[in-house]
């Protein structure tokens, strides 16, 4: 079985290359799907716009979502996603530089499953993973709250 | 005075009344009783007068029938002859047997008591009967030669003595020269018999027989009132009120007396023809009365009882009058006390000076006050006359005064008098005369006046000054009266202020009606605060209007009206001309003012928007750059650890602390900027809580360190609960982190005094700092300790600073090196 892949929707290339570090550095080793701003990440996960014609591929395992991106921004993507049956209860982590309330709370408010701020640290992002039991190629980790759906 | 007379006279009409009334009452029943009286004795009499008659001429024909028979009987030949044979002795017997026989026959028929004959000459009996008055009676007939017809006298009989009545005929014949034959009668048969019938049935009425003996009234026959008592009754004859004995004084017809029982009768006195008898009928009083006495007596009993009742009402009234006038005359008397007691004390006591003086003013009487008041004694005083009192000058005019003793109203002057001491004052005289019975005297009530002339200047002074003001005040005023009931008022002042801002002068305007001089008066709307407030007296405000009449361009006036106690109307005004322009003004700045703050506001939140959206997205993309600097430089250290010489990890350690630095001057300084921007909400804070919740983080988190908190409790503060919290986190931090080379560190938080004032202190016992930098403490970014030994960007106060000024209050420090540093601050100013 082909290993799921990791959506991760990022601006900033460098951001990208720190992230990948640490999902590495944690045997994460899903192909990850970067997509540069949230208009592209809707596209990809609903096969829309610049994906158009493209069957719906198997869904990413997790969406890693930062909020200030291009275009659509991050809780806008997070609303969509929510919206959508077929991507309602996909994992989102929202990796954010932000350190406000305000987006936590609306991030939360919103469905995020977990906020985390840049940057991302190594053994920070490990209990991460303890506590979310995102784990080995499948990443198909079920998150406490959420039901498996078929 | 007058009501009680008039009572007094109604009272007196009334018993007039009432007596007048009895009396008629009484004077007319009396009348009545007496003609009714009158009317009943005549028509008794009449009864009686008739009744005597008949028995008049019953007695009278009885004697005449007496008579008659006796003369016939006499008369009778046989009679005669018999007699006559009875004179002789030889055959005498026979006849005198015979005679007897016959005049037994005769007695027997006729009822006589005894017949018995008389002869002279020879063989006659004796010319006696025994009886002396009978003997009276035969001499009587042998002389006159006549029938005689006796009186009545009493003969011993068979059961007492009796009464008798003789006829004695003499007769004669041939051979008998006198002879007398005597018939007696006993009245009582036949006689008395008529007498005492009465025609009618009557109580009382008899008829008596009466005759005289001697000097008695002698009633032979027997009273019908009297039947117990010895026959004939007896009475004396000068009983003159006796009908009888009236009879007897030759008093005949109807006459009223007093009969033999003492009794009051109506008696008709006719004497008998031919005799010494006097026939009495008489009746009672009373019988006559008996009828109409019941109705008498009922009418007698009703005036009794009238007369009774009116004597009552009369008695009433005379004693409530004669209470009542009691009454009023001990009122009266009480008053005049009173008056009298009055007068007295008002001499006595009075206020002002009272003095008597005889015709030549010399002092008679003083009053308590008047000696008190002059200083003299009462001794001396009684020797001075007025004119000693007074000041010589003032006496001029004086004798004037008191020289016209027609004055009877009195009269009063002002003057100056004099004390014992020399001193003088000022008075005013009320003098009069004053009667006591023939002589005149002098009244003067001297009054102080000294107080009253210092009124009278201060009066004065006070008009005068009134007066300047009103000239000189700015404001315009003008005294109104009220005309023709308030439908227009007159102008009575105005003063140099009015005139000058009317441009007319006083004397123009003056006496003429308001709506003369200002006819635009009522559009303004003045005149009816004129007329309001003279009717109801309260002071109005007449805020700005505008007047404007044909001759005078117009202004805007203010006036404050009110009403005088005189009940003038006073208008006090300003022109506010220029004001009102000016306030125009100010209102047209003070609106285009609002309106650009409005804008400028409007600005400013559009300028904090933008600041806020800038400084975030700033904040943003600087971070953004460090991150990256931050997150490669430790993934060197951590995946090219080997390779990494030890100065190579120093090198990339330096430039992770260095982007840490930025980051943190990037937080600090987002921070002090939003702490401008940021809206305040004041509330009660627990600043004690804060700090133990500081210090209880802190102790779980110091991994051993050791540090003595001394917090004072129940500390608050009014202002932004966040903003004091980030105070308070800040002073502490910085007590924390400036004590840590201390082992035996010790924070204080609470309450103390600066210089008089209420303030929150931190004081640490750490390493304190230099004072005389102390002014550049609070300002951003600067620093007074080496960044190797203390680390922090130097924002962290100068956000203090700026969050105790957002809240009105102040703060500032203290410290010496090496012994530690208070911060004292307050929310308030």
């Amino acid at each position: 079985m082909e290993a799921k892949k990791i959506l991760l929707v990022e601006d900033n290339p460098d951001d990208v290359i720190l992230t990948e570090r640490v999902l590495k550095k944690n045997n994460i080793n899903n192909e990850l799907q970067v997509e540069k701003d949230g208009a592209a990440a809707l596209d990809y996960l609903f096969g829309t716009g610049s994906n158009a014609g493209h069957d719906a591929r198997p869904l990413p395992s997790v969406v890693i979502l930062d909020l200030n991106l291009p275009k659509i921004s991050g809780l806008e993507v997070l609303r969509e996603i929510r919206s959508h049956d077929q991507t309602q209860n996909m994992p989102v982590v929202i990796l954010s530089s932000s350190k406000e309330e305000q987006d936590v709370a609306d991030s939360y408010r919103l469905g995020a499953d977990i906020y985390i701020r840049k940057p991302l640290d190594v053994g920070k992002f490990a209990e991460v993973i303890q506590q979310f039991g995102l784990r080995g190629p499948e990443l198909s980790g079920h998150l406490p709250e959420r039901r498996d759906l078929k | 005075m007058m009501e009680s007379r008039r009572k007094h006279s109604v009272a007196m009409r009334i018993i007039v009344a009432t007596i007048v009334l009895s009396l008629c009452i009484i004077a007319s029943v009396s009348l009545f009783y007496s003609k009714l009286g009158q009317e009943l004795k005549r028509n008794r009499t009449d009864t009686l007068s008739a009744v005597a008659s008949l028995k008049v001429d019953q007695i009278t024909k009885w004697r005449e029938e007496r008579i008659s028979d006796a003369t016939i009987i006499a008369g009778a030949s046989m009679m005669q002859s018999l007699i006559e044979q009875a004179q002789y002795e030889s055959g005498g017997n026979q006849a005198a047997g015979e005679m007897a026989t016959f005049l037994a026959f005769m007695k027997q028929q006729y009822g006589y008591t005894k017949i018995e004959y008389f002869v002279t000459g020879t063989g006659r009996k004796e010319l006696t009967a025994g009886v002396q008055y009978v003997d009276e009676l035969l001499e009587k007939a042998a002389t006159e030669r006549k029938v005689v017809f006796s009186d009545i006298y009493q003969e011993g009989g068979p059961s007492g003595e009796e009464p008798r009545i003789s006829v004695i005929v003499p007769f004669s014949s041939s051979s008998i020269s006198l002879g007398m034959l005597h018939f007696q009668i006993d009245p009582r048969h036949f006689l008395y018999e008529f007498i005492q019938t009465w025609p009618f049935a009557s109580r009382t009425a008899e008829t008596l027989l009466v005759r005289r003996e001697g000097n008695e009234v002698v009633f032979p026959n027997a009273l019908r009132h009297r039947k117990d008592t010895a026959i004939p009754f007896r009475l004396p004859l000068d009983t003159m009120d006796l009908p009888a004995a009236m009879a007897l004084h030759g008093v005949t017809g109807v006459v009223e007396g007093l009969d033999y029982r003492r009794v009051p009768v109506l008696a008709v006195i006719r004497p008998i023809p031919h005799t010494q008898w006097f026939l009495i009928a008489k009746i009672d009083r009373d019988e006559i009365f008996e009828n109409i006495k019941p109705v008498m007596d009922i009418m007698l009993t009703f005036v009794f009882v009238m007369v009774l009742i009116f004597a009552l009402i009369v008695i009433i009234i005379w004693q409530r009058e004669s209470s009542r006038l009691t009454v009023e005359r001990r009122r009266d008397e009480l008053e005049r006390e009173v008056l009298e007691q009055q007068y007295d004390y008002l001499t006595k006591y009075a206020n002002d000076m009272i003095f008597l003086m005889d015709a030549d003013l010399r002092i008679v009487e003083a009053n308590d006050r008047a000696v008190e008041a002059f200083g003299y004694t009462r001794d001396e005083l009684v020797t001075m006359t007025l004119k000693d009192l007074f000041i010589e000058q003032h006496c001029a005019g004086f004798d004037l005064q008191y020289g016209s003793p027609e004055q009877d109203r009195g009269w009063v002057y002002e003057t100056v008098t004099h004390r014992r001491d020399g001193s003088s004052f000022p008075v005013e005289v009320s003098a009069r005369h004053i009667k006591r019975g023939d002589e005149t005297f002098y009244q003067a009530i001297i009054r102080d006046i000294t107080e009253r002339q210092r009124s009278r200047q201060k009066l004065l002074v006070s008009e005068k000054r009134y007066r300047e003001l009103f000239d000189t005040v700015k404001s315009g005023v003008a005294v109104y009266e009220a005309f023709d009931d308030g439908n227009d008022f007159l102008i009575n002042d105005f003063n140099r202020a009015g005139e000058t801002i009317e441009g007319k002068t006083r004397d123009d305007i003056i006496g003429k009606r308001v709506t003369e001089v200002f006819p635009g008066i009522k559009d303004f709307g003045l005149f009816e605060v004129l007329r309001r407030v003279w009717k109801t007296g309260r002071s109005e405000y007449f805020p700005e209007a505008f007047y404007s009449d044909a001759l005078h361009g117009g202004g805007w006036r203010e006036n404050c009206v009110y009403k005088l106690p005189s009940g003038e109307i006073v208008a006090v005004y300003d022109d506010i001309t220029e004001r009102k322009c000016a306030e125009e003004d100010l209102k047209r700045l003070n609106e285009e003012l609002e309106a650009r703050v409005i804008e400028r506001t409007s600005e400013l939140e559009k300028a904090n928007k933008e600041m806020e959206a800038f400084s975030y997205s700033v904040s943003h993309d600087l971070r953004a750059p460090l991150r990256s600097i931050e997150g490669f430089s430790r993934a060197l250290l951590e995946d090219y650890h080997g390779i990494l010489d030890d100065q190579g990890k120093d090198f990339l350690g330096r430039i992770r602390k260095a982007s840490q630095s930025m980051e943190i001057l990037i937080d600090d300084m987002l921070r002090l900027s939003r702490i401008s921007r940021v809206e305040m909400h004041h509330e009660k804070v627990d600043l004690s809580a804060i700090a133990n919740e500081i210090a209880e983080d802190f102790q779980n988190n110091s991994g051993g360190r050791r540090v003595d908190f001394v917090i004072q409790e129940d500390v608050l503060a009014v202002g932004d609960a966040h903003l004091l919290r980030l105070v308070m986190e800040n002073l502490l931090d910085n007590a924390l982190k400036f004590s840590r080379n201390n082992p035996e560190a010790r924070i204080e938080f609470g309450i103390g005094n600066d210089t008089g004032k209420q303030v929150f202190f931190v004081r640490d016992n750490g390493v304190g700092f230099d004072m005389s930098y102390s002014n550049m403490l609070f300002e951003p970014f600067q620093r007074l300790h080496p960044r190797d030994e203390f680390e922090g960007t130097g924002i962290g106060l100068a956000n203090v600073k700026r969050i105790i000024d957002r809240h009105g209050g102040s703060i500032r420090a203290e410290s010496r090196e090496g012994e530690g540093a208070t911060f004292l601050f307050s929310t308030d100013g």
